[in-house]
């Protein structure tokens, strides 16, 4: 066959481009490499064998401020078929990349084209981060790449902490942190334990400097779990705290304790422009009518959260200082800082104490406010002190009611702003007894059907999370997504006559009631019935089997669900299923099946006290799981003989 | 001392109003959409009948207008909306704009276009606040963002954006067509389409379903033409599933040419009007033949000898023979290229290759699908050209741009015709795209001998039936001992649209190159194109390395289709494509599998189970009340069907009942479920077919539509029980 390449008259100029280079094709030897590391790193395409990173001070003595180099060098290789990865760094106004580059393992330089773009997060509308990226293809086993990078920080506060876990599994790697004498660092390890990583220390006599060199070694790739704890709380890493340097025999503290942190914080606070005046009337008629303190807090927090958008800013020092109130008021939007800035304006403009206060969430979870870092908090909300109280207002928190607090904020530590001092707290933790979400339903078999009423019962995060659901929908489609969410779109399925409290009360318990039919969960053979009372299935694909971290849960799920089935006239009970009932530190998993008065009645109870399945208790999971498989496939048999219930 | 600091004021003033102030043309715009004449000035409310509603769009108006200097042509075109926002959703999707400022104008010669914008806000007093779009915007890499500020519940949102489009053309230009259906997803209060044209620009327009006719607004310059359109109170609309909105819905749609000279629209593929000034509203018959004896292009005869000289070898039929031609084609200017195609895209070998990258190859081919035309006219095998409307578009009275149609051509023989479709990767003679199917199209008769088109006749394209386009499933199932799983081994046949799909879905490009090769006798790209032999390893390595990679990645998405379509999870899964379906419109493409369910289906009841054997059909499309209600008519792309065999091995000692609910016959004019079952030697055999008969059903077919769809998904929840034979004994 003819090629139209001969006739377009270009094949020649193929012999050119493929010709291949030296010593850049895997050997036997690294595809052996590359087949026995697949043995052990199954789920991975690319493996980094070494990695070097060096961490240099310096001391820029005219803003009396410490910079920072951070080089890194990496050997990867493939050791599946064929890998497509991405390298990545970010940066932004206080950091620049100087070299990120990618070479063959003959030294030679390959081009992988470089982008250059602004980060885009779903949750943040403006920030100055920037991404650098190339797309690297590694195109046989074995293919090794050698990676560059080294980024330099006009200022180390910015230099928060050095991970040593990446997204490849890495087979030996070192850390080093050269620290001069003239600097004073604290480098705090997180998460070490279970991973193999040695540390020593060395002086350098000619840097005159002390070398902290962190060994890893066989370490995993990043877990890509989802919903586990954050990464503060699983990756091993090394929070580097640069506490004060010696400028000309003169001590300069930097970040050497948490003072110095909330002064820096402060600074921000004073250098913002307050004026409250546009807020006044608002605040006035918000206000003017309450007839108690409790009620006017209440009017001017949940204005806050119904009216103030979030919509996040980080641009330079924007991340840390919180845009003025008078500005979000007038936006009406902000960031967490804005919003929290706003809502203390407004209560003091009422008459009110009320605070700054820095906090990191839940995600921050290894971390308090004993490490004087920036990487310490995340957030920030409003403390109001009354009749000797603290009360946490995040109006971030949409439909959170006023002295409860979301799961991400409970039990974190907080820093509350105090002119030049500062007050540390604890954000109050909630029983998991207070998010109880209970259903009940009372169901008769009519022919093939069943059919009845349900009742179900919300409270805390339980509310919060329905209410929050539901009012950003379209109007128009509030009440289609209402029958949508209680039938589960299960077309067996169909609700009516369905009434509610207030679904916009975020102070009181949420009640939704409604007649149900449901359809295809009645079998008959002959004498028999087959009822399948399950049409949920809760935490039937609750999988922790293959997890390296705890599994998290939104908020201390509490979840009640009771069935009581009503027996048709002239049968009784053949089969039931077994009840279970286990109980752990983390969850109380319970189903009970009881016969009393012509009725069965089947009772579900999931109370996950934690938020989470912690590692711990994963063996008692997967049993607990393994149980709820099998009885979720059980049915009830009713039989026409009446003396099956003596069965 | 008071001096300097006046001064020091005044350069404040000066420079801050430079920073922030707007240009004259900025001004214009504004003047010009918001300024003094702005009629929606006082349109604030909205009709009682719309208050639960999410927002309501107070006006939207377009307007386009088109203006030359000798060949400097300015096209101009705005967009604006005033919306009522009535909830936090509402709100929420009205809060962040991102615009650019400038953009690449894609038309002659220009430099860059320039977008202008207005936001405002009009609090339900009235008060209105106007956003300083240059200091509330931010940069990003190449367009900017603005949060919406101020914006609350019961807020109008007016905004505009307004392009300027200068470019030189010294020849004719025709501008995309414009397609708009008058509603939108909230109701509108009022809508106007303004239109301002010139000498030299000619307009086609047209109303259809009901929507307002264009109207002229007499001016003074009888150079200058301006229209309008406006229509009111239009309720929001819903697009259902099955449904062409624009068979059904309000809409217009236009389109503008540019000719400098009157010769010039000679030079233009499109109906134009043939006067100045006057709107041209249709395309007859003869304006399609008029055009396509024109403008039709053959295409360059290129050497065909080889393809020719292996058709003499043979002794073929003439339809033997057009699709030995249409294979060779297909394969010659398509498929040889994918390989060279897939190295490139992952790096294997250079993209660039003198100008031209792999891609440009395919879209050289897809432009030279006449060339069979040249083949059937060298072979003098008479042909026609057929050129039809897509059903979604509406019927040929709706076809006012040349882009409304596509053509292919036909070859009758023995008393039937051939339609041979564009090539396509899998195109086959006889698989047309459904959109033309059963449409009303014109037949553009070719002279074989002069090979020139000479006539035009009305043609409707050949409709396809439910057995055409069928899908067949086998599937056998065993218990495994423990009856806590099922083994499944399942054979699926896809014909017609049902194959041209699963073609596209399924094949990866190294399931079915190989056989072109071997069909034609070709070599493989590196036998081809790649001369020295270390080059020729290499680019062995890193493609085997490229399909074993490619394979696990098809392997896991063949894998996610078989559960989607059944809506549970499947393991142990294993695929085989046994035939590609590529040669001949009878030919099945086949993928075989087997896998295994454990977590699925198999309920315990006691000592018995329950098999939850519907659910094995696949999933059936579930109605809810308000689908079942339904006030539209039924578009559907092609008739179909769907036949299941399930051939389920009953485990020794357990009998089965519930089998009366398994036997369906429900079949009317728009389609049917039937299914039957019955065991035969311990093996439970269940045969379901489901089909489609048409493309289209009027509204009130649509209760017996319903029928067949309700009794297919409730089959799918019919369960038999499995009943331990002892106790059945007892």
């Amino acid at each position: 066959m003819k090629s139209p390449y001969l006739l377009l008259g270009i094949t020649f100029l193929l012999c050119n481009i493929l010709s291949a280079q030296k010593n850049v094709s895997p050997t036997p030897e690294h595809v052996n490499q590359a087949n026995s590391l697949k043995e052990i790193y199954e789920e991975d395409d690319v493996v980094i064998l070494q990695s070097k990173e060096t961490v240099h001070f310096g001391q820029n003595k005219s803003n009396d401020l410490v910079t920072v180099k951070h080089k890194a060098e990496e050997e990867l290789m493939n050791i599946s078929e064929r890998a497509d990865i991405q390298k990545y760094v970010f940066y932004d106004n206080t950091s620049k990349i100087t070299t990120f580059n990618t070479r063959h393992r003959n030294s030679k330089i390959v081009h992988f084209p470089v982008n250059d773009e602004f980060y885009t997060s779903g949750s943040i509308f403006y920030t100055d981060a920037r991404v650098k990226y190339m797309n690297i293809d590694f195109p046989v086993k074995g293919f090794k790449y050698l990676y560059h990078l080294e980024k330099e920080y006009t200022d180390s506060k910015y230099f928060t902490q050095i991970s040593l876990i990446d997204q490849h599994p890495i087979l030996n790697k070192s850390v080093t942190f050269i620290v001069p004498d003239w600097l004073e660092v604290d480098l705090l390890e997180f998460n070490f334990e279970g991973y193999d990583i040695e540390k020593q220390e060395n002086y350098n006599e000619e840097l005159k400097a002390t070398e902290h060199t962190f060994i890893v070694k066989n370490l995993p790739s990043v877990s890509d779990e989802e919903n586990t704890p954050g990464p503060s709380k699983i990756n091993p890493h090394v929070l580097v705290v640069v506490k004060s340097m010696k400028k000309d025999d003169q001590v300069v503290t930097l970040f050497s304790e948490t003072k110095q942190l909330y002064s820096w914080y402060k600074f921000l606070v004073d250098s913002m422009d307050e004026d409250q005046t546009i807020l006044k009337s608002k605040v006035n008629q918000l206000t003017k009518d309450a007839a108690t303190d409790e009620e006017k807090i209440k009017n001017i927090y949940y204005w806050v959260q119904d009216n103030i958008r979030y919509i996040a800013f980080e641009d330079g020092i924007a991340g840390f200082k919180p845009d003025e109130s008078q500005n979000v008021f007038k936006k009406r939007y902000g960031d967490c800082k804005g919003m929290a800035n706003l809502t203390k304006e407004m209560l003091k403009i009422a008459g009110f104490d009320a605070r700054l206060t820095w906090i990191g969430t839940k995600r921050k979870g290894s971390y308090d406010y004993s490490i004087p870092s920036l990487a310490v908090d995340n957030h920030m909300i409003c403390t109001l002190l009354h009749n000797g109280k603290s009360y946490f207002l995040d109006s971030t928190e949409k439909y959170n009611s006023f002295g409860s607090y979301a799961e991400r904020i409970q039990g974190r530590p907080v820093l509350i702003e105090n002119g030049e001092e500062y007050i540390l707290d604890k954000v109050p933790v909630a029983d998991v007894a207070f998010n109880k979400k209970s259903t009940v339903l009372e169901l008769h078999v009519v022919g093939e059907t069943l059919e009845g009423t349900v009742k179900k019962v919300y409270k805390g995060e339980s509310k919060a999370s329905l209410l929050n659901g539901y009012n950003a929908l379209k109007d128009h489609n509030k009440e289609e997504a209402l029958k949508y969410y209680l039938t589960k779109g299960d077309k067996n399925c169909s609700v009516n006559s369905i009434e509610t409290t207030d679904l916009e009360d975020r102070d009181n318990t949420i009640t939704i009631a409604y007649n149900i039919e449901l359809k295809n969960k009645v079998s008959a053979y002959e004498d028999d019935i087959y009822v399948d009372l399950e049409y949920i299935k809760h935490f039937k694909n609750t999988d922790v089997s293959e997890r390296r971290h705890d599994l998290e849960l939104p908020y201390k799920t509490n979840l009640e669900f009771t069935t009581v089935l009503h027996l048709p006239e002239g049968y009784g009970i053949q089969h039931m299923p077994e009840s279970i009932r286990k109980e752990t530190d983390d969850f109380i998993v319970g189903l009970s099946f009881i016969e009393k008065d012509r009725t069965i009645t089947y009772k579900k109870e999931f109370i996950f006290k934690n938020a989470a399945i912690t590692k711990a208790s994963f063996a008692e999971w997967n049993a607990v799981s393994a149980t709820l498989k099998k009885l979720y496939k059980e049915q009830i048999v009713l039989t026409k003989n009446q003396n099956a219930t003596t069965k | 001392m008071i001096k300097k600091s006046i001064l020091l004021i005044a350069a404040f003033v000066f420079s801050s109003a430079i920073i922030f102030a707007q240009s004259k043309k900025e001004l214009e715009i504004k003047a010009s959409i918001w300024g003094e004449s702005d009629t929606q000035k006082g349109n604030i409310e909205i009709p009682e009948k719309w208050q639960n509603e999410s927002a309501v769009i107070l006006y939207k108006e377009y307007f386009y207008d088109y203006h030359k200097f000798a060949k400097n042509v300015t096209y101009q075109h705005f967009y604006r909306k005033r919306i009522k926002l009535l909830d936090k959703a509402a709100i929420e999707d009205y809060s962040e704009f991102t615009f650019t400022k400038k953009f690449a104008i894609k038309r002659g010669w220009a430099k860059k276009g320039k977008n202008y914008v207005g936001i405002k806000i009009i609090k339900p007093d009235g008060t209105e606040k106007e956003l300083e779009i240059d200091k509330e915007a931010v940069k990003t890499d190449d367009a900017y963002k603005i949060a919406i500020s101020g914006l609350e519940k019961g807020d109008i949102l007016d905004y505009y954006i307004y392009s300027v489009e200068p470019f030189r053309q010294s020849n004719g230009y025709t501008f995309e067509p414009v397609t708009k259906i008058i509603s939108d997803e909230y109701p509108i209060k009022k809508i106007a389409l303004r239109l301002n044209t010139e000498n030299d620009f000619y307009l086609k327009f047209n109303s259809y379903n009901g929507a307002p006719k264009l109207q002229e607004i007499q001016t003074d310059k009888g150079n200058e033409k301006q229209y309008f359109l406006e229509a009111e109170d239009i309720d929001k609309n819903e697009f259902p599933f099955w449904y062409y909105p624009l068979q059904e819905l309000p809409h217009y749609k236009f389109q503008i040419t540019f000719a400098r000279k009157g010769y010039h629209k000679n030079d233009i593929f499109e109906f134009i009007s043939p006067e100045q000034g006057v709107v041209k509203t249709t395309n007859t018959k003869e304006d399609v033949l008029d055009l396509y004896k024109v403008k039709w292009r053959y295409g360059v005869v290129r050497t065909i000898k080889e393809l020719e000289n292996s058709l003499k070898e043979k002794d073929l039929t003439t339809e033997e023979k057009v699709r030995e031609a249409y294979y060779y084609f297909r394969h010659y200017y398509l498929t040889q290229f994918v390989e060279r195609s897939v190295y490139a895209s992952a790096k294997i070998i250079p993209d660039m290759v003198y100008g031209s990258t792999a891609y440009d190859d395919y879209k050289f081919s897809m432009d030279n699908t006449n060339m069979m035309g040249i083949f059937l006219y060298r072979a003098k095998i008479p042909y026609s050209i057929i050129a039809a409307t897509p059903r979604s578009y509406g019927t040929m009275d709706n076809m006012l741009f040349k882009s409304d149609l596509t053509s292919f051509l036909a070859v009758p023989v023995d008393g039937k015709t051939l339609y041979l479709p564009p090539l396509g990767l899998h195109s086959n003679i006889g698989e047309i795209n459904y959109g033309f199917e059963n449409s009303d199209a014109y037949n553009l008769l070719v002279n074989i001998e002069k090979h020139k088109i000479q006539d035009i006749e009305s043609h409707k394209v050949t409709p396809s039936t439910s057995e055409d386009n069928g899908t067949v499933e086998i599937s056998t199932l065993s218990f495994n001992e423990d009856m806590d799983a099922l083994a499944v081994n399942k054979t699926t046949k896809h014909r017609g649209h049902s194959k041209t799909s699963a073609q596209d879905d399924l094949l990866m490009y190294y399931d079915f190159i190989s056989e072109d090769y071997k069909k034609f006798n070709n070599g493989t790209y590196v036998d081809k194109q790649v001369r020295k032999e270390k080059d020729k390893k290499r680019v062995t390595s890193e493609a085997t390395a490229l399909v074993k990679k490619i394979k696990e990645n098809q392997a896991e998405y063949i894998k996610k289709q078989t559960e989607d379509q059944y809506s549970f999870s499947v393991e142990s899964h294993e695929f085989t494509i046994a035939n590609t379906g590529r040669y001949g419109d009878k030919q099945p493409l086949i993928l075989e599998e087997k896998f295994k369910i454990t977590e699925h289906l198999i309920k315990k009841a006691g000592p018995n189970y329950l098999l939850e054997i519907g659910k094995l059909i696949g999933g059936q499309i579930s109605l809810d009340e308000d689908d079942k209600m339904r006030t539209n008519n039924i578009y559907m792309s092609y008739p179909r069907s769907f036949k299941n065999t399930l051939e389920f091995n009953i485990p020794e000692g357990y009998s089965v009942e519930g089998l009366a609910k398994l036997n369906i016959k429900v079949e009317n004019e728009t389609g049917g479920f039937v299914s039957t079952a019955e065991v035969v030697d311990g093996v439970l055999k269940i045969n379901t077919n489901k089909y489609y008969r048409n493309y289209y059903e009027p509204n009130a077919n649509w209760t017996k539509m319903v029928d067949f769809l309700e009794a297919s998904y409730q089959f799918t929840q019919e369960k038999i029980m499995l009943k331990k034979e002892s106790t059945a004994t007892k």
